[in-house]
């Protein structure tokens, strides 16, 4: 059996997080599990399927991502990503961030995007019209701890922000 | 995400790793010397 990959350079897809801001230190945060993305080191899939030891038909611990599952580190085209934002972008504690994510591992190719092993970020847009001035800077700087290129970008609508981050959409 | 079904499984093993190397420490980046550059350099009592 061969362990060569299949291939030599990593999937880009789409995806949404928010940035979190711990003190002065702004992480990456999914959006389902509220997972906070490492920096400098790949963000690793576990599975975190709903398992309770008593139920017969529980799945067993396993890799992620696996086929029979939905786990694994999920991103998607441009137009898949923005099902997921917010129809009018409001500013709370967290701050929506999309960007495009390089993945690696083992990889699933879905009809609507993937599911892999292993992810960091590539670059990242963070929507900034609405943010208070201040707080759009250390969000930016701090999301540049990540050492990806991070943009601001305009719009308080998610087609704004679609729109915006769509000139730079060299995959999806 | 609602990927839809799976159209194919592979591997992939980058060639160029994703994982941006970490910047330098501020100190080397602006060039200020280390404290075991200014070893007894400190205060005069």
């Amino acid at each position: 059996m061969s362990l060569a990959p299949d291939y030599v350079e990593a999937v880009v897809g789409w995806r949404m997080w928010y940035a979190v801001e711990e003190g002065s230190a702004v992480r990456l945060s999914s959006v389902i599990h509220r997972t906070l993305w490492p920096r400098a080191a790949p963000l690793v899939a576990a599975c975190r399927c709903l398992r309770v030891p008593l139920w017969p038909f529980a799945r067993p611990r396993h890799e992620a991502p696996a086929a029979d599952c939905r786990c694994g580190i999920h991103a998607a085209s441009i137009g898949m990503m923005r099902t997921y934002l917010p129809e009018q972008l409001q500013w709370t504690k967290l701050v929506p961030v999309v960007g495009r994510v390089s993945l690696w591992g083992v990889v699933h190719e879905h009809e609507r995007g993937w599911r892999a092993t292993f992810a960091y970020p590539e670059s990242l847009f963070v929507p900034t019209e609405e943010l208070d001035p201040r707080r759009a800077r250390r969000v930016v700087d701090g999301l540049r701890r990540y050492e990806v290129p991070v943009l601001s970008v305009t719009g308080s609508t998610a087609d704004d922000v679609v729109d915006a981050v769509s000139q730079f959409a060299e995959v999806a | 995400m609602e990927l839809g079904q799976i159209k194919r499984i592979y591997t992939v093993e980058p060639i160029v790793h994703p994982v941006p190397e970490p910047a330098p420490p501020a100190d080397e980046a602006e060039n200020v010397p280390r404290p075991s550059q200014t070893a007894g350099a400190g205060p005069k009592r």
